[in-house]
């Protein structure tokens, strides 16, 4: 069913924001690698698979020049391309691009304030991959920018700006499986509560639009055909992302949830939320009817100690037997 | 990241000092007949009380204070706070003052910790304002001040998002990052853990506008419900009873953010002592001047509303301690770990006699009543002074 493997104690503490922890598998080199966000800098730790050897880096995010920002980061995370893995991180002044291993910064994008009505906070957050060569970046004033990225080098250009959004975005999330004709490639998600479907390409259509019902969508996730939210009241709503239908609705978590995750070859689904705990839970979909089935595999509440989890991954074990294996980061 | 955030931290922030100073002031104070000139008496204290408020709560300050802004660094708050508790005859020690900010600080990181929905930071707002009107009921003109606070905030906050209150709050969470100050109230509450960290309930009534967690609900294509299943976890929850009220006077319901302390349960801190965790605390930040130049005409504003109460020259300081004796106090502040010293800039560290004569004019004498503005010359002034250090 899962497995928690080893903890792993990053070097800082990371900050209190949704969806703080990305990973990144390189099968090959049998290494994980972990990133968190804490103030303007990133802690990433590179896990061997044998769970013995760690090694630890924090890397100071430059914006544009020389300097060393002290703008507050608001998310990091790996995208995965065909051709090649960026590591891109959002802050209060942009939107960064390094090499996967954060050696070297091959874009940079500055936010321009001036989209942004004075007295509403100016930032970037919500990051993905989708339709094997862009990355989607949101920003606080709802519009999601795609970023064509080349092969190599770093000619990334902006292809396109989406629009549909009135408030900040929260979380981007692309399909983990197999998406059925027309239920789109990329899930984008606001302060609101409101959720878009899109069909990612030279140019982005809207496939879906789902309506808010007063609760910011925190975290999201798309995994064959299917949204599963999590919102500031602590609910999981699973929608069909070709036509918007809501098909479940969990009352998962007293507190505000702050993260999600999907095993894409098991359909386990992660939450986390404020109130200490995470929760596994199954997802399926019956072959005849489609109906959604979700159900409650584990959970664990951490108490005392950490004060709660505000990210986890589910990732599926290349070398082990496909089953996900549930991380969780202490923090904070 | 939040540019409505200064507003809360700093009422909050100075609505836990109150409770402070006031359940201090109580434990030391000694009836008005028997006492010696150097000891506090009722009067006195109501004094203070009153003068602090007054300054907190003046109206240019106010204005500033409202104004879409990102938060202060830590030093800059830390400086406003040294200069209102000042802003009367009370005199604290270093090492009391520096007690005094710990116990501040947790106590509001505590309630932006465990607060239920990210709105309810403005019923905590709210719970520490009903406790000064409380503190000044007889003063009708500082009410009057108090009031007006009160209404700007329900002006500002009320309209604002869920989403919003979210960034509000974890740009709070962020500044208050890396503190785990221990505070024996809470360790004897079993709130805080022996390591500083802070415990979460996983009982009690789950927020306003939450469900009980434990029910899945299926539907069909046609969005009629096909399946129900429960399931149960460790939490042990219940649906609340009612909402607090946001309005000018009303019962907030929430506890978090009213007065914990009593004279029964005296405020003590502990210092977490040298660990790995304080090592790896990012650089405040890279600027050679800690004060930036609009932080210091906040500070200006706040001076230029100052009703100076320095003792005269045969009056003894009335001194506050924070500890229960005056030796604890000194060896408080000779064994403060290095790391979670506040190096607090202290302005009237000056030799020239020039800038002293500046600074003393700014100090003088002022009219509550009418309290002189705060020209641009007078942040010039005290850049220029900052500089000069």
């Amino acid at each position: 069913m899962y497995r928690k493997e080893k903890s792993i104690q990053l070097k800082s503490s990371s900050a209190a924001l949704y969806n703080n922890l990305s990973v990144l598998r390189l099968p090959g080199r049998q290494l994980a690698c972990f990133s968190a966000v804490h103030g303007p800098s990133v802690n990433v730790v590179s896990a061997a698979a044998d769970g013995l050897g760690f090694s630890h880096r924090q890397l100071q995010a430059k914006e544009g020049g020389m300097a060393v920002s002290t703008s507050i980061l608001t998310q990091a995370a790996w995208c995965v391309l065909p051709s090649r893995v960026l590591l891109v991180l959002t802050s209060q002044k942009g939107i960064q691009m390094y090499e996967s291993d954060g050696s070297i910064m091959v874009y940079w994008h500055a936010l321009d304030v001036t989209e942004h009505p004075p007295g509403q906070a100016v930032f970037a957050r919500g990051i993905a991959a989708a339709g094997g060569r862009f990355i989607c970046v949101g920003t606080s004033s709802g519009v999601v920018l795609v970023f064509d990225i080349p092969p190599k080098g770093t000619n990334i250009t902006v292809s396109e700006v989406l629009e549909q959004h009135r408030d900040a975005i929260t979380d981007i999330a692309a399909e983990l499986g197999q998406a059925p004709d027309g239920a789109g490639d990329l899930v984008t998600a606001d302060d609101a509560g409101t959720l878009c479907v899109w069909s990612a390409g030279e140019e982005f259509t809207l496939v879906s639009k789902i309506p808010a019902f007063g609760c910011t969508c925190s975290s999201v996730k798309l995994w064959n055909g299917v949204v599963a939210a999590g919102y500031g009241n602590g609910q999981i709503r699973l929608y069909e992302a070709a036509t918007g239908l809501l098909r479940a609705e969990v009352n998962a978590h007293a507190r505000w949830i702050y993260a999600l995750d999907l095993a894409p070859e098991t359909g386990k689904l992660l939450s986390g939320a404020e109130d200490s705990f995470v929760h596994v839970w199954k997802l399926s979909r019956s072959l005849d009817t489609e109906d959604v089935e979700v159900s409650l595999r584990s959970s664990s509440p951490q108490r005392g100690a950490y004060c709660k989890y505000t990210a986890l991954q589910a990732v599926t074990a290349p070398w082990g037997c496909g089953t996900g294996a549930a991380l969780s980061c202490s923090l904070w | 990241m939040s540019v409505r955030t200064l507003p809360l931290l700093f009422l909050n922030l100075g609505g836990e000092m109150l409770y402070i100073l006031d359940q201090r002031l109580r434990a030391q104070s000694i009836p008005g007949e028997k006492a010696r000139k150097d000891e506090w008496t009722d009067v006195d204290r109501k004094r203070v009380m009153n003068d602090i408020i007054t300054t907190m709560f003046n109206k240019k300050f106010m204005e500033e204070l409202f104004k879409p802004q990102e938060l202060y660094s830590k030093k800059a708050l830390r400086t406003v706070y040294d200069r209102l508790a000042h802003a009367s005859i009370m005199r604290l020690n270093q090492a009391s003052m520096d007690k005094l900010y710990d116990l501040m600080t947790m106590a509001f990181k505590y309630q932006v910790l465990l607060c239920p929905r990210p709105k309810d930071i403005l019923l905590i707002t709210f719970n520490h304002l009903d406790a000064i009107k409380d503190f000044i009921q007889d003063s009708p003109g500082i009410l009057n001040q108090v009031d007006e606070t009160f209404r700007q905030l329900i002006e500002t906050y009320t309209c604002l998002s869920a989403g919003e209150f979210q960034l509000i709050r974890q740009t709070l969470l962020i500044f208050f990052q890396d503190m785990h100050i221990r505070v024996s109230i809470f360790l004897k509450d079993k709130v805080q853990n022996s390591n500083g960290r802070f415990v979460l309930p996983i009982s009690g009534p789950v927020p306003w506008g939450t469900e009980v967690p434990g029910l899945i609900r299926m539907f069909n294509h046609n969005g009629d419900e096909v399946k129900r299943t429960e399931f149960t976890t460790d939490g042990n929850y219940v649906t609340p009873q009612r909402e607090g009220s946001f309005d000018l006077y009303g019962d907030r319901v929430l506890k978090l953010g009213t007065n914990m302390y009593s004279v029964s349960r005296p405020v003590e801190t502990h210092m977490s002592g040298s660990s790995k965790n304080l090592a790896s605390h990012a650089k405040e930040n890279t600027v050679p001047n800690p004060l930036a130049k609009e932080e210091l005409n906040f500070l200006a504003r706040l001076l230029g509303g100052l009703e100076t109460k320095t003792p005269g020259g045969s009056e003894t300081g009335f001194r506050l301690n924070l500890f229960t004796t005056d030796e604890e106090e000194e060896h408080a502040a000779l064994t403060r770990p290095e790391e979670l010293s506040y190096k607090v800039i202290n302005i009237e560290a000056t030799q020239d006699p020039g800038r002293r004569a500046e600074l003393s004019r700014i100090l003088g004498e002022l009219e509550v009543a009418e309290p002189r503005p705060a020209s641009s010359g007078k942040g010039e002034d005290l850049l220029a002074l900052m500089d000069g250090l």
